[in-house]
């Protein structure tokens, strides 16, 4: 498959591109619950074609393309009311890939977000452990937080902006 | 917070709540504005890597993908077959048993052990689907005759035909079988050949018995445990690897060409774990490092040079037991810096190696030759013969440079023409490493590493070959004389196909880098 580079190996394009590609799989609005399930197949598709995969293609480029693919049978499979709406939200979110910040989806996020993540106060960081390590929803965390449901929603954007701003500050810093 | 904002937020909140209108209204927003389309976008991005980072749940993504391959290995329908089926049983035999109260406690205590029955019968018909045939392989390549055994049905194999666990696979002499497994590995079975496809039980990882004959595997890695190789005499384990297994009647043979492979002698506790060019030998009382040779498959060598320092042999035309044979010098002939034979003029010539080499070539019909050489600078401007073997004239075999082309003559019998090959181009003053073989049907050649294509409708000749002397540098009247330096030698009297020589070119190189 390669001439001259060494061989590539499965297992470690999984562990180095899977983040990338799940939060890849993500930004095309796939919901939470099933975006590693649809990460699962692009990489079985890359095991099942693994000797078709162009040599001077990056792996993280080949699998983006499996994922887009993968992306729209999901939303052709699962979305029957709203097919074309949830389509077209792909072809803007794709869109929008090629304007957006390179480093958020070429950089070392994951490594990133572990620094940027340490950095946030104690309120911020209790209100990310309640919606995505105990998994509440907006309402039950206003509740536990005495706020509402919009107020969460809102502090869960602003937090998450600040931490996209950290992230790129710091793989700009890196490179 | 305006409506727009309000969208945006409920959708990041969860995409899939807002409904047909309210999802109309946020894509118009987007194409309004791609700046929140990129917003929006980064948004989810940051939602999922929090999610990675803190959800329990999403932490183990690689084990996660290891089991779906696993499972895509097995055959999702298959499992969900199975699954459906037993939870199908096991609900009517629930459902049997849950009835109103006040029944008559024999049809209670019935209900229970048809409940129990219910369950070994579920645990019976998993275990019998575990051990029953399932399909694994797909013939990828076929010649001579390649039989399978199939719950005690003989029949002949076919290409691109599938292949069981419980098959049992048989070729004859001559013949050369691959079998492709779903994730790439592959089987080459050579020669008089007997192995059986199974599967380790629990696991379903791929097992193959080789009871007899040779076999190369290219063994992807695997995901279900390590594949096994048993033979009568040991077991190789392999986790992803290229390896050759010869079995022969006191022992077996294990060549290990990439990866790492643990192999073990039956009954014994000693594991020999072998590397990359690491060989290994085990008998029904002993196993041990074996030392790397080359060629690999060295066994098959009729006549065997591999530099000037070491003894030429030839094998026992009755026995098949290699005995000495020197190659005798004739005129200017010299040792060079590199162990290389090395050839100003003079050429090495045996009778005895010309006649030992007969009976074996004409049993097994099919012959080989592997030539490391390195010609002068300066081509001679007619025919220079490396190699030949046979009757003056009436030549089994002749390797000749012509300039700059390699070509091959192979004889048809006494006065027939010979059938010429072009094997191509050579870079004079450069080392080259050449294999050609020939059986009833085919030829093939491999030049520093390429395959050339010689043709699938050549007519074996090979019976019709005649005893004649083995010339190194010139022809059998010591005329068209080579000039250069010869590395190594093998005549074999076995097909050499591409993996083979490939296989001998890369030990060559370890032994001679």
């Amino acid at each position: 498959m390669t001439d001259g580079s060494p061989p590539l190996d499965y297992d470690d394009i999984v562990r180095d591109t899977n983040s990338h590609i799940r939060a890849y799989i993500a930004g095309m609005g796939v919901p939470r619950h099933d975006v590693d399930d649809v990460a699962q197949d692009v990489y079985v598709e890359l095991y099942r074609f693994f000797d078709r995969m162009p040599a001077e293609v990056p792996p993280r480029q080949w699998l983006k393309g499996i994922a887009r693919n993968l992306c729209l049978n999901y939303f052709r499979r699962t979305s029957r009311r709203n097919r074309l709406q949830r389509e077209a939200l792909v072809e803007i979110f794709l869109r929008a890939e090629q304007e957006g910040e390179v480093a958020l989806s070429e950089g070392p996020v994951r490594h990133a977000l572990d620094g940027c993540f340490e950095k946030l106060p104690q309120q911020s960081r209790k209100m990310l452990a309640l919606k995505y390590e105990q998994e509440l929803p907006s309402a039950t965390i206003a509740a536990k937080l005495k706020s509402t449901a919009e107020a969460i929603r809102v502090a869960l954007f602003r937090i998450r902006a600040n931490l996209r701003d950290c992230i790129t500050t710091t793989l700009a810093a890196e490179t | 917070m305006t409506l727009h904002e309000e969208l945006i937020h409920r959708y990041l909140d969860d995409p899939a709540a807002l409904n047909e209108a309210e999802l109309e209204q946020l894509i118009s927003q987007l194409r309004a504005q791609p700046a929140q389309a990129v917003q929006l976008r980064e948004q989810l991005i940051l939602n999922d890597l929090l999610g990675q980072k803190l959800a329990v749940d999403r932490k183990n993504f690689s084990i996660m993908v290891q089991q779906r391959l696993s499972d895509f290995e097995q055959g999702e329908e298959e499992v969900y077959n199975q699954v459906s089926d037993l939870r199908a049983i096991a609900e009517a035999e629930i459902e049997k048993v849950v009835r109103p109260p006040g029944i008559n406690p024999w049809v209670k205590y019935a209900g229970g052990i048809s409940l129990l029955v219910a369950a070994v019968l579920c645990i019976a018909v998993w275990q019998y689907q575990q051990a029953a045939p399932r399909a694994v392989a797909n013939i990828e390549e076929l010649s001579g005759q390649v039989a399978r055994l199939s719950g005690g049905k003989e029949e002949a194999l076919r290409l691109g035909q599938a292949i069981s666990t419980g098959d049992s696979i048989v070729a004859a002499a001559g013949s050369t079988v691959v079998w492709k497994y779903k994730d790439g590995t592959t089987v080459r079975l050579l020669g008089d050949s007997e192995s059986a496809l199974s599967a380790e039980s629990a696991t379903q990882a791929k097992e193959v018995k080789l009871s007899r004959g040779e076999l190369s595997a290219s063994v992807a890695k695997q995901t279900r445990g390590p594949m096994v190789f048993t033979t009568p005499h040991a077991t190789a384990t392999v986790r992803g690897t290229q390896l050759r297994l010869v079995v022969g009647d006191a022992n077996t043979q294990l060549d290990v060409t990439e990866g790492k492979v643990d192999f073990q002698r039956n009954g014994g506790s000693q594991v020999l774990q072998l590397a990359a060019n690491e060989s290994g030998i085990a008998t029904a009382s002993n196993i041990q490092p074996r030392e790397v040779v080359w060629p690999v498959n060295r066994g098959s060598a009729v006549f065997l040079f591999d530099g000037h320092d070491r003894k030429q042999f030839a094998r026992h035309p009755e026995t098949g037991v290699p005995r000495e044979t020197p190659l005798e010098p004739r005129g200017e002939v010299a040792a060079s810096k590199v162990h290389f034979l090395s050839l100003r003029g003079g050429h090495c010539r045996s009778e005895d190696a010309g006649h030992d080499m007969l009976p074996h070539v004409k049993r097994s019909c099919e012959f080989a030759c592997a030539i490391v050489f390195l010609p002068e600078k300066r081509a001679s401007s007619g025919d220079a013969v490396l190699c030949a073997w046979g009757p003056a004239g009436n030549e089994n075999f002749l390797l000749l440079q012509r300039g700059q082309q390699l070509v091959v003559q192979c004889g048809k019998g006494l006065g027939a023409k010979p059938i010429v090959f072009d094997l191509g181009e050579i870079t004079l003053g450069a080392r080259h490493d050449v294999s050609f073989a020939c059986r009833d049907g085919q030829a093939t050649a491999v030049v520093d590493g390429v395959e050339i294509a010689l043709g699938d409708q050549l007519e074996n000749k090979i019976p019709e070959w005649a005893e004649g002397p083995l010339v190194v540098g010139a022809d059998a009247t010591g005329k068209r004389v080579w000039r250069g330096e010869i590395g190594a030698l093998a005549l074999m009297d076995q097909y050499v196909d591409k993996v083979l020589a490939d296989a001998n070119r890369r030990r060559f190189q370890q032994l001679h880098p």
